[in-house]
């Protein structure tokens, strides 16, 4: 197993996680998950601001008397969730300083870890030109190992089919869940590849988690001269007389990009989380992902 | 702008050699990227700029092209041709002696000297003026500095070659005095270069600008022809008279060809004449001919020029001489006087000198006072003349001649050795006069020949030595009527130098006539003096009518350098070796190829430095 993917201070981290999908699924088992069917053993999920017609019995009075405003609590029945990490394992993810599939690895592994820690189903399945290995899911904290290590032996290769890989998996799955996609989304096919891909997860009633790993260079690259571009999955090569003019016109081509994508994840209920590999990673799962609808403290 | 080599400018071919080699030869950086998915859509976007751009941002091509753009330039010698500005002239010399008339097929190289100074007249820049000297035997001034196109225009046009040898050196320092340095004056100088040389003239001056027109020529010519007594002496009509003729070949081939001199319609002499190249002959036969009228010299054959293949002479027959003695009488002199032929005496006293309206040949002032002497021939006795830098500073006694200058003319055949002097004038002469005989220390006899009076003065009365006694004496007076009338006694074979002036007798109020020997005529207003005749350019027979006996000058080119039609004079330009002897095309023009030299050089620094930051930007991207 890859002993430097999660030091002790980030697994300790971890244990105060969970992981709280924002659709309330039924689960085989019963977890730690509210779900929409209330039972006799609710637990106190939320509050949320009183609207005409809830019961006045989930009002929070000690809360009206300090801040004079009614709030109606929220109880769920714990159900438990399946967790589908999607993990990128292309060629082009071993890009970047620290590799992007290093990176991509540690949020797959945090989010596993979170996942079993909560008594969730956790599967991991890794895909380039389609769907590759995986990890079938499972359930308990014993699996833990058995994530690392499976995670620990992805190794990124191939080129990328976004939309062919997503597909399949969505096609595949039994029991949807939360889909958690973990990739750079540079595929040739460009916008239509993703879109096509992370469409057919929320047919299948997937709720995706879209996590794009980007390296610095690739955001805003900034080395100018005579170079041989040569794409690390396809081997093409172009040769470019890189200046300050075509580099503007580059990140403005990627910003162009990104803001496609944030606004196609928005209007298909995606979470969508962009993160650079210069983000240290624990930030970005404690602070990140804290701020998304499926973590909560516990 | 023009380019001295212009085949170096196929050095340019190297640039897009360079070109093609930096495109195959470009240092391309290799870098990996995670995908071409946004570089593809850039390159798309951009390609219609992206090879132009390539090109420019590389530096070193740039400066690399623009370098041996510089270089060959440089190897091709650009030449800028200085327009005048307004504060720049021109002085044009345009060579107009007689080997400027010299064929270059089917025109003459003064043809193509008009037209070179044509093109410089249309070259001359706005605001500057163009003088114009021509220059034959003297340098002459033909249009002053003017702007003014169509007169400068016509007077190029106008001008003409002449029979005339010359000296450019004259004209170029009439040039060189005319100039203004501080204007930026130029001197055009157009030429066959056909002279040695222009003595301390440095002709390499940059705003002289030399322009040549002729090549290597042959030309056979007769450099002189002379008549001279062989015998007879006083008897000119019975002949004794032998004709010298000198021929030259400059040509590089042997020639053989014959030799015709006819007096008037008479052929005298037939010959056939072989030269050798670039030999000379003198050819002296005895003149059968007769002794008055024309004499024409030619040869049969065919070179480049043709002012030299004729010569011409006149016999001027002998002339009595008109002598008046001034004086008491004097039995020696007036003795020795009837002795000699062809002369007519008359004695008078200085009262009926100052009275008499005519005016003799020759006057002889015998120990009688002299008054200030006009043009003419004198000789004093025993006196001083006024108006001369001579004074008689008293008497001294008994002298004898110890000193005679035998070379003079005067002189010739006469002996003085030991003649005896009872008195004779403590002369004291000033320049100008030239000592013929001294008696113990002191002259007592001079000569005086400047402008057109000529003296001689003997300082001591001819009675009062022995000289009378001696044969000396007869003949001293012969020579100096001689002296004073050459052809007194002889025949005379006259000619003249083509442009030498010819001094014309000429009677007050009566106009003196000169028909030319292309049939044209001038006409001089009399003066009752001599008269200067400059028009003798063109070699042939003028004739003279007015101001006495109708009379004719032969004019001849006479001039070996002149008939030496050969360019050969060379302009060595800051004492290099000089490759282009008279410069056809580049003179005063600025050469430019240094400042080409500094670019390229400054270009290949500045590529030198941009290959360095290249080679460092591209090893800070290989630690990257």
């Amino acid at each position: 197993m890859d002993r430097q993917l999660f030091d002790r201070d980030f697994l300790k981290k971890l244990e105060y996680l969970s992981l709280v999908s924002r659709k309330l699924y039924r689960g085989v088992a019963k977890g730690a998950h509210a779900s929409p069917l209330r039972g006799t053993s609710p637990d106190f999920a939320d509050y949320r601001t009183y609207q005409p017609g809830d019961d006045f019995r989930y009002i929070d009075w000690n809360i009206f008397g300090r801040l004079d405003r009614l709030f109606v609590k929220m109880f769920a029945e714990e159900e438990d969730l399946s967790v589908h990490i999607l993990l990128d394992a292309s060629e082009s993810m071993a890009f970047g300083t620290p590799r992007k599939i290093d990176y991509a690895r540690r949020v797959a592994g945090a989010l596993g870890f979170i996942g079993l820690a909560s008594l969730d189903r956790v599967g991991v399945a890794t895909f380039a030109a389609g769907i590759g290995d995986s990890l079938a899911p499972r359930r308990g904290r014993r699996q833990i190992f058995h994530l690392f290590e499976y995670l620990s032996r992805v190794a990124p290769s191939g080129p990328t089919d976004l939309s062919r890989s997503l597909e399949d998996y969505a096609l595949r799955s039994r029991s949807p869940g939360l889909a958690v996609v973990i990739s750079d989304l540079l595929d040739e096919s460009g916008a239509a590849a993703y879109r096509r891909g992370l469409l057919a997860l929320r047919y299948r009633a997937f709720d995706v988690v879209l996590v794009q790993v980007l390296d610095r260079e690739e955001i805003a690259p900034a080395d100018e001269g005579m170079s041989r571009l040569a794409d690390m999955e396809t081997g093409r090569m172009v040769n470019v007389a890189v200046d300050a003019r075509l580099l503007a016109a580059y990140r403005k081509k990627v910003a162009v990009f990104l803001g496609n994508l944030e606004e196609f994840c928005l209007g298909n209920r995606i979470e969508y989380l962009r993160t650079s590999t210069v983000v240290p990673f624990e930030d970005v799962v404690l602070k990140y992902l804290r701020q998304g609808a499926h973590l909560h403290s516990r | 702008m023009s380019l001295a080599s212009p085949l170096a400018l196929l050095a340019l071919l190297l640039v897009p050699l360079v070109i093609i080699l930096h495109s195959r030869a470009v240092r391309w950086r290799r870098r990996e990227v995670s995908s071409l998915l946004f570089w593809s859509e850039v390159l798309r976007e951009n390609r219609a700029s992206m090879r132009i751009r390539r090109i420019l941002r590389n530096l070193v091509l740039l400066v690399e092209c623009l370098a041996i753009a510089a270089v060959a330039l440089a190897l091709a010698g650009p030449l800028f041709a200085r327009r005048g500005g307004p504060g720049g002239d021109v002085i044009l010399v345009l060579d107009t002696t007689a080997s400027m008339k010299a064929r270059e097929g089917s025109r003459t190289r003064f043809d193509e000297a008009r037209g070179r100074a044509l093109e410089a007249l249309s070259d001359l820049g706005r605001g500057s003026r163009m003088l114009v000297i021509a220059a034959g035997r003297t340098p002459g001034l033909a249009v002053p500095f003017t702007d003014d196109r169509e007169t400068l225009r016509r007077a190029i046009q106008a001008a003409q070659a002449t029979d005339e040898p010359g000296d450019l050196r004259d004209a170029v320092l009439l040039a060189l005095s005319l100039r203004d340095a501080s204007r930026g004056d130029r001197l055009l100088v157009i030429t066959d270069g056909a002279f040695d040389s222009l003595g301390d003239i440095d002709p390499a001056r940059p705003w002289m600008r030399w322009v040549r027109v002729g090549a290597a020529r042959s030309n056979i010519g007769i450099t002189s022809l002379a008549f001279r007594r062989t015998g007879g002496e006083g008897n000119a009509a019975a002949g004794g008279y032998e004709m010298f003729l000198s021929l030259r070949s400059f040509s590089a081939r042997p020639a053989t060809f014959p030799l015709t001199v006819s007096a008037g319609p008479s052929v005298v002499v037939r010959k056939q004449v072989t030269l050798a190249p670039g030999s000379a002959r003198g050819i002296s036969v005895p003149w059968t001919g007769p002794t008055s009228g024309r004499v024409t010299a030619e040869i049969g054959v065919s070179d480049d020029l043709a002012a030299d293949d004729r010569a011409f002479a006149v016999f001027v027959p002998a002339r009595g001489v008109r002598v008046r003695l001034i004086g008491e009488g004097n039995f020696f002199l007036e003795t020795a006087l009837s002795s000699l032929p062809n002369l007519t005496v008359s004695r008078v006293s200085a009262a009926e000198a100052l009275a008499a309206s005519d005016g003799p040949d020759v006057t002889i002032f015998d120990g009688t006072v002299v008054p200030p002497l006009g043009k003419g021939a004198y000789i004093v006795i025993d006196s001083v003349p006024a108006g001369l830098p001579l004074r008689a500073a008293g008497t001294r006694d008994g002298l004898r001649v110890t000193n005679a200058n035998l070379s003079h003319p005067l002189l010739a055949s006469v002996t003085l050795e030991g003649v005896v002097i009872g008195q004779a004038l403590r002369l004291e002469p000033g320049p100008g006069f030239t000592e013929l005989a001294a008696a113990g220390g002191t002259p007592v006899m001079l000569a005086w020949d400047q402008g057109e009076l000529k003296l001689l003065l003997i300082g001591f009365d001819v009675r009062e030595s022995d000289l009378p006694l001696r044969p000396a004496f007869p003949v001293l007076l012969a020579n100096a009527l001689g002296w004073f009338f050459p052809s007194w006694l002889s025949v005379q074979a006259e000619q003249l130098q083509a442009g030498a002036p010819a001094l014309l007798s000429s009677a007050a109020g009566q106009a003196v006539t000169v028909t030319l020997p292309g049939g044209g005529s001038r006409s001089l207003a009399g003066t009752g003096q001599p008269v200067e005749f400059t028009e003798t350019s063109t070699t042939g027979f003028y004739r003279v009518q007015g101001g006495g006996e109708p009379r004719e000058i032969a004019v001849n080119l006479a001039s070996p350098g002149e008939s030496n039609i050969e360019p050969r004079f060379e302009v060595s330009v800051d004492g290099e070796a000089p490759a282009d002897p008279v410069d056809q095309n580049k003179g005063a023009r600025v050469p430019l190829w240094s400042a080409f030299a500094v670019a390229a050089f400054l270009l290949a620094a500045v590529e030198w430095a941009a290959w360095l930051r290249e080679t460092a930007v591209a090893r800070q991207g290989a630690r990257r």
